[in-house]
């Protein structure tokens, strides 16, 4: 009866012991645990408990690459079926929803864990660091395998509910963030408007009432429990059990919308842009021809949205900057920033999650089209091809960019070489986001999803390992009281190399696939 | 951290009366050191003026804490009892140690709005020199100088630590422990001032000051300075101040260039030969000495197994096998045994115990009396709350960790430290105490010098050095001359030679330890291989010497050197019974203290 039901699972068990690559992301998340252990220990922390810290450390960056990997790896377990049309196919070898759910998610799930127990003797060894106890390494692990299982079956529900995995991240996101982030981010607004007398009494205690229960599953209270000096407490905890009950409702729910929905039709590649002859009705011309940069027009039109978009944005800008300002008070409250910078930090935020989006976007979208083979045939250089199109998405971004160029300039922010080209935070601020555009761009050429999370998730790893090191150099500069250029020397050495060094692995990576 | 207490009676140790109510008291006055500025990583002063406003007795605990922004804490937490009468005024003292001004304090008397107060640090200054004053009197003129009520005259060494020099126009009314502690820092190289008084006549000290009563305008009071100034009070003005009261000690700079320097900064800055970070240079040191050793080698076979385990064996396994139940039990088997492994490879061995690594400097003060400032490393083998009871008395304690609270706290009323400690988890403290010890003074003889040089010597070192020495100097103005240790008469060593007392606490090559060693060891100091305890303590010797001269973050040139007519010998040995700390929770306890003795050159004892 069952064998129907754990046939996908099996299968996918079975390709998990076979394949090889399950195998080398075990020995490589081994292989990374073993370095930041040996680092710790060669670098000889000043804490009293350095094993304890260094296990800190390590949870919490197992809590980033688990949420990462919720919207990046797990959010596509049933929209990549349904992208690739392959569903129906699914449906034909008689595998009921359930069978498929279980197949998709649940198989990764396993794998993940499958890389916390190779993970564990290693991470047994923070006991040589001192200040560590056994239970204290286990209940951390078992809370972090419950938290994956929670974000895993959180990402299925989202990825049953969506018909793209973009729509699916989306949906992803606003799931995670009800179910971990709404209550505190609740409370602590709660309580700002609470010192303004503008919130009646019985919310409060509400609100009190929903954190601690909040606190039973969050995962970053668990392991603030569990690491502290003395621990006493035991494996299983309020944690595990929350986020084993909220993962199986999750499933539950995304089994019931996955029958109701799984006969749908597969999701259909969108309807071609026609040329649109000229017409005596058409007054208005959005869409120009290419001309000279046909792959500019084509990225700047096709994928940025071109002048619609961009008429929305010089409408929409206003409309936030008049909000903000209308709403000037909430800006003190809650931004501590004048509505001037708020509307300045939005625009910032938002040109630098469109580069983002485009950067993942810019060759994923080709591969999953079938159009990089005959973008590459063109008659241009790879490099002028890749060029052209980021000067296409570049253009899609710019009124956002300008506006809070404009504003910054206008505020005063840049006016002084020093506070722009020559302050610390501003130039690590800058090139960390250019690294991690170019290697978002560098992982949509190596997997079919999730390139931003896999970007994010590397880019943590190697600033885990590397910061100390990064910081205590950029210190020891900074303690030698030299000019302000010699201080971010480094950062604009570091941030050209890594970018040049990536371009280039881009440019490979993309001959390496027009050749097959 | 002292514990400088205006009352004798407290609550007793075995019945402590319940805590009163924190908002009867009132924090009335805050007083920062001996004339409101501070010195940087150095012990300072920090004097409360506390009211009971009730018409009942108040007691209860005052603890202070030091907290970075966002009252984050840091530091060891200090607890001092305070019993008050009804409606009494009582000043209470506690003694910090201070790391830069961004740091603040946050004092607690019972909680919640009324028992908890936030202090902020003020202003570094140079090294005061305060002129004592009695507060009950009226000064008929204003004076340039800094003043301080002499009723805060600190009772316990280590309170002096940031003062430079003390002025005297009348006799303070002083008795026991301000005037042994006034006695104590002059010795150590303090400088006392006596203006005339009113009449026109010097004051007249008692018995117990008297060492303040000899006729001449300049004489050394063992490393210190007494000088007689010519003015009254009223007299003095800010250069007459400057010249005579507060740069006298560095006659090596012209007069113009001393007014060029005076002009420019308001006070002379102390020669800084290169910074250093002291604490975290004998953290690092002494955590080697501390932590327990592990197998590395078995370590690393069993890391190197395990990994050969995963690949390529269970991939192998997993490849080649037609049913992979065997991989997931290969997989999951080798899991368990490794964990099972490194568990065991990771536990302190059955043959440790919990243990005290220590190393300072003691300065002998008197027969038997030492003044120790000391580093000690604690490493617990499992975890609890341990408690030490610091040696001798009026002990100063600062956590050696600037990055995290402290886990525990510190009693002052009792120079009881508790320690919650993790597993071979590490904690080091920095202290500065009076510790009174049976240990002989050797005896030096046969001194013979030149206008420039030491040309012989002879120590005999007692009992008590004779065979637990490690090295030995004798220090002449400011060079120090090694001694020869291996016979049972010390004498200068032919085969090491002189070095400059400068020279020796900024080696050259402190910039890679220094600044690095602020967060990191050189990669030598940090390999697995165990350094022998000897290496480590003969590295440390730069510390304990400028330990001995009581330099402290900056180098301060004008104390690397013996005064005229005197000599000093150091001897590094181990450490002795007597200033280990009596606990029964750290059985293994070890360490050096570079002991300080200073001989008068024309004393008949040394031909």
């Amino acid at each position: 009866m069952y064998h129907g039901t754990t046939a996908l699972l099996q299968r996918s068990l079975r390709a998990d012991a076979k394949k090889r690559g399950p195998h080398a992301i075990r020995i490589a998340s081994v292989l990374l645990i073993l370095i930041m252990l040996v680092a710790a220990h060669i670098e000889g922390s000043p804490f009293s408990a350095p094993g304890l810290v260094f296990f800190r450390n390590m949870s919490l960056l197992g809590v980033v690459l688990i949420t990462l990997a919720g919207l990046g790896h797990f959010v596509t377990a049933i929209t990549e079926e349904r992208e690739e049309g392959t569903l129906g196919l699914l449906l034909l070898a008689d595998l009921s929803p359930f069978s498929i759910l279980l197949g998709k998610s649940t198989n990764r799930i396993l794998s993940a864990w499958l890389v916390f127990a190779a993970q564990f003797p290693f991470a047994l060894l923070a006991l040589t660091l001192g200040g560590i106890t056994v239970t204290q390494i286990a209940a951390t692990y078992i809370a972090l395998a419950m938290y994956l299982f929670l974000v895993a079956n959180l990402a299925l529900f989202a990825s049953a509910c969506s018909h793209r995995s973009t729509q699916a991240v989306l949906i992803a996101v606003l799931l995670l963030f009800t179910v971990l982030g709404a209550i505190p981010a609740l409370h602590y607004y709660g309580q700002i408007l609470a010192s303004r007398a503008q919130l009646p009494p019985g919310w409060m205690i509400t609100f009190d009432t929903l954190l601690q229960l909040h606190e039973g599953w969050s995962i970053l209270n668990r392991l603030e429990d569990v690491q502290q000096l003395r621990y006493s407490g035991g494996l299983w905890s309020a944690q595990a059990t929350g986020s084993l009950i909220i993962g199986c409702l999750a499933f539950l729910c995304a089994w019931i919308v996955f029958r109701r929905v799984i006969w749908d039709a597969d999701v259909t590649a969108p309807p071609r842009l026609e040329p649109v002859h000229h017409s005596k009705s058409r007054w208005l011309q959005l869409v120009s021809r290419p001309r000279s940069a046909p792959i500019i027009w084509k990225d700047f039109h096709f994928l940025a949205g071109g002048f619609t978009v961009w008429g929305l944005k010089l409408l929409l800008i206003p409309l936030l900057g008049l909000l903000f300002w209308w709403k000037t008070d909430w800006c003190h409250e809650f931004m501590y920033l004048s509505p001037w910078q708020t509307l300045q930090l939005s625009l910032f935020l938002i040109a630098g999650g469109e580069l983002l989006f485009a950067s993942s976007l810019l060759f994923h979208i080709e591969r999953k089209e079938g159009t990089l083979a005959n973008l590459l045939l063109l008659p241009h250089s790879i490099a002028s091809i890749s060029y052209s199109k980021i000067t296409g998405c570049l253009l899609g971004v710019a009124p956002t960019l300008a506006v809070a160029l404009l504003l910054a300039f206008l505020h005063g922010d840049l006016s002084s070489a020093e506070k722009t080209f020559f302050s610390p935070a501003m130039v690590l601020g800058v090139g960390l986001f250019l690294v991690l555009c170019h290697l978002t761009v560098l992982c949509s050429l190596f997997v079919k999803w999730g390139s931003l999370a896999l970007a994010t998730g590397l880019l943590c790893i190697i600033g885990s390992v590397v910061f100390s090191v990064a910081g205590t150099m950029l210190l020891l500069i900074r303690e030698g009281n030299f000019h302000q250029s010699v201080q971010v020397a480094p950062c604009y050495y570091v941030t050209i190399v890594t970018c040049a060094a990536l371009q280039v692995a881009i440019l490979l990576r993309l001959e390496s696939i027009s050749g097959n | 951290m002292v514990c400088g207490l205006c009352c004798a009676t407290i609550c007793s140790a075995s019945e402590s009366p319940p805590p009163s109510d924190p908002s009867l008291l009132h924090l009335e006055e805050v007083r920062w050191g001996f004339d409101n500025n501070i010195q940087l990583q150095e012990f300072n002063l920090l004097s409360l003026k506390v009211h009971n406003v009730s018409s009942n007795p108040w007691n209860g605990p005052l603890r202070l804490t030091q907290v970075l922004p966002g009252r984050q804490p840091l530091g060891i937490p200090l607890q001092l009892d305070v019993a008050l009468g009804p409606e009494e005024s009582r000043w209470v003292q506690f003694t910090v140690m201070l790391n830069d001004s961004l740091e603040g304090w946050f004092l607690d008397w019972g909680g919640g709005e009324f028992g908890t107060l936030e202090l902020q640090t003020p202003a570094a200054g140079p090294r005061p020199t305060v002129l004592i004053y009695n507060p009950d009197t009226v000064l008929s003129t204003t004076s340039p100088l800094r003043r301080m009520p002499e009723e805060l005259f600190p009772q316990n060494l280590a309170g002096t630590a940031s003062l430079r020099g003390v002025i005297f126009h009348t006799v303070p009314f002083w008795t026991g422990a301000r005037v042994r502690t006034l006695r104590e820092w002059l010795n150590g190289g303090g400088r006392v001032y006596l203006l005339k008084t009113s009449q026109g006549s010097y004051p007249r000290f008692p018995s117990g000051m008297d060492f303040l009563n000899q006729e001449s305008n300049e004489y050394s009071v063992g490393a210190g300075v007494v000088k007689r100034l010519p003015f009254t009070l009223e007299d003095l003005d800010i250069d007459a101040a400057r010249n005579l009261l507060f740069n006298d000690d560095r006659p090596s700079i012209s007069a113009t260039g001393r007014s060029t320097m005076l002009n420019q900064y308001g006070y002379m800055p102390p020669t800084e030969a290169v910074g250093w970070q002291r604490h975290e240079w004998a953290s690092r040191e002494l955590r080697k000495l501390a932590i327990f050793k592990r197998p590395w080698l078995l370590i690393y076979l069993a890391v190197a197994c395990y990994l050969v385990t995963l690949f390529p064996v269970c991939y192998r396994l997993g490849q080649d096998h037609a049913e992979v139940r065997w991989f997931y039990i290969t997989f999951f088997g080798s899991v368990l045994i490794f964990s099972a492994l490194f568990v065991g490879l990771g536990q302190v061995g059955g043959h440790e115990f919990n243990r005290l690594r220590s190393l300072g400097a003691a300065r002998e003060l008197e027969e038997g009396v030492f003044d120790v400032t000391q580093w000690t490393m604690a490493c617990a083998r499992s975890d609890g709350t341990y408690h030490l009871t610091l040696a001798g008395n009026g002990a100063a304690v600062h956590g050696l960790n600037d990055l995290e609270a402290f886990p525990g706290s510190y009693d002052c009323s009792t120079n009881e430290l508790t320690m919650d400690m993790a597993p071979a988890s590490t904690l080091g403290l920095y202290q500065r105490n009076r510790v009174t010890s049976s240990l002989q003074r050797p005896h030096l003889a046969n001194f013979e010098q030149t206008a420039n040089a030491v040309q012989s010597a002879q120590v005999s070192p007692g009992p008590d050095f004779d065979k637990s020495a490690i090295a030995a100097w004798l220090v002449h103005r400011d060079v120090a001359y090694p001694l020869d240790i291996s016979e049972a008469v010390w004498k200068l060593s032919r085969q090491h030679r002189s070095m400059g007392i400068s020279g020796i606490i900024t080696p050259a090559d402190q910039q890679s330890i220094g600044p690095l060693g602020m967060w990191r060891t050189s990669a030598p100091a940090e390999s697995d291989i165990p350094e022998a305890e000897q290496v480590i303590l003969e590295r440390i010797r730069p510390l304990l010497i400028a330990a001995a001269f009581q330099q402290s973050a900056a180098v301060d040139e004008r104390r690397c050197r013996v005064p005229e007519g005197q000599v000093r010998l150091l001897i590094q040995r181990s450490l002795p019974d007597d200033f280990k700390v009596p606990s029964a929770d750290f059985p293994d306890q070890r360490g050096t203290l570079l002991f300080t003795f200073d001989y008068p050159t024309g004393s008949e004892s040394l031909r």
